[in-house]
């Protein structure tokens, strides 16, 4: 592995892809029980693109979401995220990294309790308070910016409310302008409607799709709902820890093909 | 960074009852603290203001280093030392006033001072409201001796000039009559001239003290260094001498206040570690999602290190304001004493800055390294792990090695405690502590089975559902364990060394003052502010029918090395008849050696605290200078028990320090005595000495061992307060357990459980969880308490040997079981009250 700086590292990409992940390899455990979650992935996405990741359970979607997001750290392999390799990247550097450049939206929305939804919103702000010097002035843009992105989301007159008081599909839309806050240019969702009735999952996906077409992300979704992966722009399948299928979409029917495609495939 | 604050203040609201008794924790540790470094302080001012009033604002005083009396020859010295414009002489004793009729309680003090008419108006300004100050000619005086009288005590016993009163000295009554009234300044006084109370005080040509004016534009430090030098270290220049053994006795007592105001606090850092470290493990998956937002390592740190300092500083602010109204209160409760026995009218509260420093050092202190290790821990948790926790089962290779590890330092600390040696016996004890954390978590499965028939027998399944979760995560039961260890080890240990100080004392009772009859002033162990009587009440107790062999104890201070010691005197071929000492070296024989020579019996605190052994020589420093004595006893009784205590004959005392007056005086009956009768004639005989009162050796006895019994079990309550912490440790870490199987318990419901099964599976494990510390804290607190007793026999008596505190055992472990009870009722109930199916989602 190389040598990991506090600082960014820029790696000169000359194309439009935003992330770049090379012979990624994932074991979990030794000896007899060892797992392999993924089995020397290579992935491509461009910026602007809207991607789901779709396959069955324990075909290692999540791990490579994890993994893109540096939440995790492959077992060999590379990943570049906008022009920047995570190998090079110590925990404080990732740390920063997935504050600037990357949002997160997770399945069970991971808020804070305590917090209200505008707080909640405005955490990756505040974090980076510090680092880009602390002020009255910054924590109250903060603040106005936090509000701002939930009214994109339509939740501009809860603000103040804590999560213990939102609906599920309300939590996600908070959990979304928080991924959204620092104007990041990647969105990483993990089964965002996993924990959502229809309609909510609907909105969160109609979210997510401006995200892309309006607001300029480019994001990467993980599910297992093929009703939800049709607002992708391009489907990745995995199986046992591989990519076996990677197709572009254009409409339900296109959906099914693929799946059927995919299954062909394995 | 504000928002770290923010958060830090919401999770300490989030959880207000664990957060509050806490915060208690640290604010009863830190009170404590502030109150003793406070009260402390505020004793020994009210000493020295009383002092001081005596003297009267005198610009230096020369006393002896002893406090005894010295001759006139150091007035010569004294008043050829430049700087000094004039120099009094001065005899000043305390005096008990006679109780008046029908009223209860011990009989009130008053300071006599005897002062040179001449020459007490050039170093002191007296303020006389009546009457004349004393003049050379009132010596002359053959009735009534001429009396100055403070204007308190005038108003008490509503005197006027003219009037004729008594006072109790050593002779007996003594009338005196009123010349004059002065404003009164510091504590009671009464003066009268220097010669009448040499005589009174049968101190002929001898003094206590000399007040000097310094010149004027004289230094007052090159005049102090210049006396000094001249009159060498027998004397003390500056302020007068305190009364040692009072301060001495404050000093001890200070002591150990501290040392239970610091186990307080160390009980309260282990509590606020194991909050924290519980809090850490609730929020885990609030750290994976702030992690996973941005928040580095650092950031983790931060936001449980603001927890701690918030807590620590509310604690330590809230512990001042308590400290503070400890000391009030306390200094009110002990206004009474200090007045009955010192004479000493308690003032103000003295508020040092280094009461504040420490007392804020410790409070903020402790709780920020408690919340260190914790805060360390949440950082590093990986972020996926963070958000989706899930424990690693211990693996049995890193829990055998636990066992081996702790069994072996465990075992190296028996070997310490059972070595003879004290100070290996206090290492031991440390070490078997230490050996039992590390092996707790391996020692928690193992009890667990041992507990299983009970639990069996008390809760059938969910016995089973307990002991199962408990040896899935040995090591959060572990610190639990070790929580309610330590805080019933230190209990365990003081009950034992207690219960050893009380059969030794009570021995000591019985032998020591094992007479009949027993005379005593007001209170033991103060001798130098009691007044004694002369030795003319001891022929005319002789001449009484009934009464058998007889003696008498006399009292002097002194010096050796740098120990303040008391000197004890009595006749060596009388003494033994109506009484005795316990020999740790050296032997009844030693009482026809303390007839011949300078010859003495030592206690154990003097041997150990001077090195002295039998047959080695000392210098004891006398009012005549230092005088050569040879140890022919190690050993004390009860007057002399935890005290550098010095035993010579009353030649010897008389002869080195000038002193005939006794201070206690025993007899036994002769037989056939007729009791009635012998108790009117010395009632009669006594009303001429009113500063000492008659008890029957037997009821006296008896009445000192309830005292000490009493007083004991005072700190057995006191010491309650130290399983305190364990209650709130046990209720955290069950929460926590409650916590992680919510969807365990949510499936049990779903399948059938009922809450009242739920409820009782939390009993059991808090239980299971207490029987572990218990254990431990069993084993813990006999090795401590061994050592203790080990340490305080080597350095005071070995009459001390360790008492197997069966009773006090029996009490600790129903205190911990309850406990246990105490500390499952709420998780339990939050257990219960689970909705299935939210739980069923739980993640």
């Amino acid at each position: 592995m190389p040598k990991r700086d506090r600082t960014d590292t820029a790696i000169s990409v000359p194309d439009s892809a935003i992330v770049r992940a090379e012979d990624l390899y994932r074991v979990y455990g030794a000896g007899a029980a060892a797992v392999v979650a993924l089995d020397h992935v290579n992935l491509v996405v461009h910026r602007g693109e809207f991607v789901a990741i779709m396959g069955p359970s324990g075909c290692g979607k999540s791990t490579l979401l994890h993994i893109l997001g540096g939440l995790d750290r492959p077992t060999s392999g590379r990943v570049v995220i906008d022009g920047i390799d995570l190998n090079t990247l110590n925990d404080d550097a990732l740390s920063i990294l997935r504050r600037e450049r990357i949002g997160f939206v997770f399945q069970f929305y991971n808020l804070i309790p305590v917090l209200s939804a505008v707080e909640n919103v405005a955490l990756p702000l505040l974090l980076a308070g510090r680092r880009n010097g602390r002020s009255r002035t910054q924590e109250s843009d903060a603040a106005t910016r936090a509000l701002e992105w939930l009214r994109r989301v339509g939740l501009g007159d809860r603000a103040d409310s804590k999560p213990d008081q939102l609906s599920g599909g309300q939590q996600q839309r908070v959990a979304l302008a928080r991924a959204l806050v620092a104007e990041p240019r990647l969105i990483l969702a993990d089964e965002p409607t996993g924990n959502l009735d229809s309609r909510s999952a609907d909105e969160m996906l109609r979210l997510l799709r401006k995200s892309a077409d309006d607001w300029g992300r480019t994001v990467v979704m993980v599910t297992h709902d093929a009703r939800m992966a049709a607002y992708a722009d391009r489907i990745v399948f995995m199986k046992d820890g591989s990519i076996v299928d990677d197709a572009r979409l254009g409409g339900e029917s296109s959906i099914e093909d693929a799946l059927r495609r995919a299954e062909a495939s394995t | 960074m504000r928002v770290l604050l923010t958060l830090a203040i919401r999770y300490l609201a989030g959880r207000r009852l664990r957060t509050a008794l806490t915060t208690a924790a640290i604010v009863l540790g830190v009170a404590v603290i502030f109150a003793v470094n406070t009260m402390m302080p505020s004793m020994l001012a009210a000493l020295q203001g009383a002092v001081q009033g005596t003297t009267g604002q005198a610009d230096l005083t020369v006393t002896s280093a002893t406090g005894e009396s010295f001759s006139l020859d150091a007035l010569r010295t004294i008043r050829r030392a430049r700087g000094v414009a004039a120099a009094s002489p001065a005899l000043r004793r305390r005096v008990s006033l006679p109780v008046p009729p029908g009223a209860s309680g011990s009989a009130p003090k008053l300071d006599v001072s005897g002062v040179d008419p001449a020459t007490a108006g050039l170093v002191r300004q007296y303020q006389m409201t009546s009457g004349r100050f004393l003049l050379p000619e009132d010596d002359a005086r053959t009735t009534a001796k001429a009396a100055v009288v403070s204007a308190e005590y005038a108003a008490m016993f509503r005197l006027k000039v003219g009037d004729r009163f008594t006072v109790p000295l050593i002779r007996g009554e003594t009338q005196l009559e009123v010349v004059g009234i002065h404003a009164t300044i510091g504590g009671d006084q009464i003066i009268i001239t220097l010669r009448a109370a040499q005589y009174e005080f049968v101190q002929p040509n001898r003094i206590n003290a000399v007040d000097i004016a310094l010149a004027a534009g004289a230094d007052r430090a090159a005049v102090t260094s210049e006396l000094e030098r001249a009159l060498g270290p027998a004397y003390r220049v500056g302020r007068p001498a305190q009364s040692t053994d009072v301060v001495g006795t404050l000093q001890t007592s200070e002591i150990g206040l501290n040392l239970f105001g610091i186990l307080t606090l160390f009980m309260a850092a282990f509590l606020v570690y194991n909050t924290f470290r519980t809090s850490v493990i609730e929020r885990q998956h609030d750290v994976g999602v702030l992690r996973a937002i941005g928040a580095t390592r650092r950031t983790i740190v931060g936001l449980v290190m603001i927890e701690s300092v918030a807590q620590g500083t509310v604690g330590t602010v809230l512990g001042l304001g308590l400290g503070y109204l400890f000391s009030v209160a306390g200094m009110r409760a002990l206004s009474g004493t200090l007045q009955q026995y010192m004479a000493v009218r308690a003032g103000g509260i003295v508020v040092t800055p280094t009461a504040f420093a420490l007392a804020i050092g410790l409070g903020i202190g402790i709780t920020v390294l408690a919340g260190l290790l914790p805060a360390l821990a949440a950082g590093r948790v990986p972020v996926l792990a963070a958000l989706r926790p899930h424990a690693a089962p211990e693996t049995a290779g890193s829990s055998r090695r636990r066992a081996t590890i702790g069994g072996a330092i465990v075992l190296l600390g028996c070997i310490g405690l059972l070595s003879g040696n004290p100070g290996l016996a206090g290492l031991g004890a440390c070490l078997v502590l230490v050996g039992l954390v590390v092996v707790a978590p391996a020692a928690v499965r193992p009890i667990a089975t041992a507990c299983r028939p009970a639990l069996d027998l008390a809760f059938a399944s969910e016995g089973r559902l307990a002991e199962g979760n408990l040896t899935r995560q040995t090591g959060r039961a572990a610190v639990t364990a070790s929580a309610m260890m330590v805080g019933l080890a230190i209990i365990i240990a003081i009950v034992g060394l207690f219960a050893s100080i009380e059969v030794a004392f009570t021995n000591y009772i019985d032998r020591s003052l094992a007479s009949d009859i027993i005379i005593l002033p007001p209170a033991i162990a103060l001798w130098g502010d009691q007044i004694g009587i002369d030795p003319q009440f001891e022929s005319r107790l002789a001449r009484i029918p009934g009464i058998g062999n007889w003696a008498s104890i006399r009292y002097a201070g002194a010096q050796v090395g740098d120990q303040t010691v008391q000197v004890l005197a009595f006749d060596p071929e009388t003494y033994p008849k109506v009484s005795a000492l316990t020999f740790d070296q050296g032997d009844d024989s030693a009482y026809a050696l303390m007839a011949k020579g300078r010859n003495a019996v030592i206690t154990g605190t003097l041997a150990s605290a001077a090195k002295l052994k039998l047959g080695d020589r000392f210098s004891l420093r006398t009012p005549d200078g230092l005088k050569s004595y040879r140890v022919v006893g190690v050993g004390g009784d009860y007057l002399s028990a935890k005290v550098n205590t010095v035993y010579i004959s009353q030649k010897n005392l008389a002869a080195d320090f000038h002193k005939s007056e006794d201070i206690i005086v025993l007899a036994n009956l002769s037989p056939n005595a007729n009791l009635t009768e012998v108790r009117s004639r010395i009632d009669a005989l006594l009303r001429d000495y009113p500063q000492v009162t008659l008890h029957w050796g037997a009821e006296w006895r008896a009445e000192q061992k309830q005292t000490l019994t009493a007083y004991l079990r005072g700190i057995y309550f006191v010491l309650a307060i130290l399983i305190l912490p364990s209650l709130l440790g046990l209720l955290n870490t069950l929460a926590v357990g409650v916590l992680e199987r919510t969807r365990e318990i949510g499936l049990l419901r779903a399948i059938g459980a009922t809450r009242g099964q739920i409820r009782r599976t939390v009993l059991a494990e808090s239980l299971l969880m207490g029987a572990a510390g218990t254990a431990l804290g069993l084993l813990a607190g006999l090795a401590l308490g061994y050592a203790l007793v080990a340490l305080m026999g080597a350095s005071m008596t070995s009459q001390i040997r360790y008492y197997f505190p069966g009773a006090g055992l029996v009490a600790a472990i129903a205190a911990a079981l309850l406990i246990a009870v105490l500390a499952s009722l709420l998780p339990a109930r939050q257990a219960a009250r689970l909705q299935i199916v939210q739980a069923l989602h739980y993640e």
